[in-house]
Formats: C-alpha cells, structure tokens, sequence
C-alpha cells in the first residue's frame, strides 16, 4: 500500500471514529439526571399480612428481614433527580427522606441519602449502579421498622 | 517383587498413577503375599477414602461465590486485556498489508464496538432493555454516618446478583429489633439466630451519639 493509499485510509477511518462518537452525543446529553425508584415498607410483628404489591420483593423472605409477620407498602414512587438539587421524598409523615444526586460522569449513579426519623438520622453517600436495589432498613415505624429500598438509573 | 518395593509402590498404586508394568507386578504381589502387604494396602486407602470424605465436606460447606467472583473479575481483566492486544496486532497487520476495504471494515467494527459501551454507560440500557453499566456489581456506600450503629449486609438474591442492606441498629432509646430477625452486635453474629445461611455483616461502624 503506498503512502498515498495509506493517507486516504487514516481519513476513511477518522471520518467513521468521528461518525461514531457524534452518533451517541444525543444520548450523552440526555443523561442529565436519574430517576431512583423508592419503597417504603413497614416491617411489622403485627398480624398485618404480607401485602401482595411486595411479592416481587424476595428479599423481604430471606435473613434479615425475614422473620416478621407482616410487610406492608406505605410508599412507591418514582423520584426524579438532578445533579446537585436535593429532592424530598414524602414516604411518612415522621419520616424525613433526602436524595440527592451528587454526579454520575464516568460512575454509576453518585447519591446522597438522608433519612431522619427522630431520634434516629442516618447520612450515607453511596455508588448506585443502574437498576441496583438498596435497603435502609431499622428506622422505627409504629411497632416495627421501616424498610426503604431505593434504586436508581439514569434517564 | 519384595515387600520392601512393593510398599514402596503402594501409595502410588492406590492412586492409579504406576505405569502398566509395576501395575501389574504389585497386583502379582498383593495377590501372594501373607506378609502384611494387602492389609497395608487396604489402610493406605482408608486413609484416602477418609481424607476424601472430609475435604468433600468442607468443600460442600464452604461459601466460594466470592472466590469465583473474583477469579472471575480477573478472568474478564485478562481476556479484556488480551482482546485488546490482538484487536491491535490485527488492525496494525490490517493496515500494512490489506486493502482499504478490509481496514475500512475494521475500523467500522471498532467505531461500533466504541460506541455501544458509551451508548450503555449514558443510558444505562443494553440490548434487551436490561440494566447497563455496573447492573452486574454492588452498591458501593462511599460514606455513611449514624446517630445510631449501622451494620451493612451483602444479601444473595437467586438470579446469584447480591443486594446491600444497610441497617440502623437499635439503641437503648428507641425499638428493640425482633428477636430472630433484626441485626444484633458483630460480636453476637448476625440476625436470625442460629441459621448458618443467613448472611454475614460486610461492615459495621458506630458514629456520632443517639438522638
């Protein structure tokens, strides 16, 4: 191949390089922010039964949970978050919820999670991979726990 | 054949591993001899056997899922690291000694194989629709800080993924976990009384005060 050829070729093969890279720059540029999903379950000895929306939730049978009598769903939502903007997540009336979104370039999902349910308060900042689920569990709730599982991905 | 060379030979014997000729001459000799050499024998593999049954057990008993997923973890590493070097050599054959359509196809499979790790980690979608980048690994707690003790469990799902479960431990001021079910101290074990399949704790700090 001469040099002329070879020329020719590194053009061909930067043009396809550059084709590629503005291909995924719309999806780059929505990927501004992440939608966590919440759930706050109430873990009871009472004879509350297991409500059937948690059947999906195989981890509530397994060590630690498992063990309680009843689980029940208080709260199901879908949280939008932006980098930076703090979000309040309404799960109970005693019960203060923060997430933030503190970065996901190059990671997954950086989010910062403050609980409050006095007298107990717990900060955690945590890498949360796409679709991962997470529980915060111990918070008091009536005469049980509260169980919050949280999962995010981008948008 | 003597005992002495057969005794020898016998550890040996017991584990297949003689070849077809000094096979043949032990069997000769065990199959004569009045002298003990049979009843060494028949020791030597009890001792196999036993050995056998008790490492099969501590095998069976023992957890290596994380062992594997980091074999594992270093397996992907080197084939990843492998790949590349081969993709390199090719590409690099490629444009020496191949015509401009064949590099050109190359380049194209390399835009492709560029791009669709990029389209995953901005999206978070594979093909399928399933998760994206890092769906495979655990949720990483960068910090954490209580006003109580929290302990942190690695829980195995059945799809053999892993979920965290962080848990706020009781203190004297508020609810006492159930018996059997909620964390009790790293010194204590582990929630769930003496059921040896429940999970261990991966972590365990205490900060701050309560309340």
């Amino acid at each position: 191949m001469n040099e002329r050829a070879r020329r020719a070729l590194g053009l061909g093969v930067a043009a396809v390089a550059a084709a590629a890279v503005l291909a995924v720059a719309p999806a780059r540029a929505h990927a501004t922010g992440v939608t966590c999903d919440v759930l706050c379950i109430w873990a009871t000895n009472s004879e509350v039964g297991i409500d059937p929306a948690l059947k999906d939730i195989p981890e509530l049978m397994k060590p630690p949970f498992a063990g309680y009598k009843g689980y029940k769903l208080l709260a199901d939502l879908s949280i939008n978050l932006e980098e930076g903007a703090p979000a309040d997540v309404p799960i109970t009336p005693d019960t203060k919820l923060v997430l933030t979104l503190n970065g996901m370039k190059g990671t997954p999902p950086k989010i910062a999670l403050h609980v409050l349910v006095p007298p107990k308060k717990l900060e955690a900042n945590l890498l949360s991979p796409p679709g991962k689920r997470s529980f915060l569990a111990g918070l008091p709730h009536k005469d049980g726990i509260l169980i919050i599982g949280l999962s995010c991905k981008p948008k | 054949m003597d005992c002495a060379r057969t005794r020898e030979l016998l550890d040996a014997y017991a584990d297949g591993a003689l070849d077809a000729a000094e096979e043949t001459d032990v069997r000769a000799h065990l199959a004569a001899c009045r002298l003990g050499c049979p009843e060494e024998l028949r020791a030597i593999e009890a001792i196999g056997e036993r050995m056998r049954a008790a490492v099969g057990a501590k095998v069976e008993a023992a957890d290596f899922s994380r062992l594997w997923m980091k074999v594992e973890g270093g397996i992907e590493k080197e084939q990843a690291a492998s790949f590349g070097e081969r993709a390199k050599a090719w590409f690099s054959e490629l444009f020496t000694y191949r015509g401009p359509v064949l590099a050109a196809a190359a380049a194209a499979v390399l835009a492709v194989a560029i791009a669709f790790p990029l389209m995953r980690a901005y999206t978070g979608k594979g093909p399928g629709g399933g998760d994206g980048l890092g769906a495979a690994g655990l949720v990483d707690i960068l910090s954490l800080e209580s006003s109580g003790t929290v302990t942190v469990w690695p829980v195995a799902a059945d799809d053999g993924s892993e979920t965290t479960i962080i848990w706020i431990t009781a203190d004297e001021s508020v609810d006492a976990p159930h018996e059997g079910t909620a964390p009790v101290p790293l010194d204590m074990m582990v929630p769930g009384g003496t059921d040896e399949s429940r999970p261990a704790p991966l972590t365990r700090a205490t900060q701050g005060t309560p309340g």
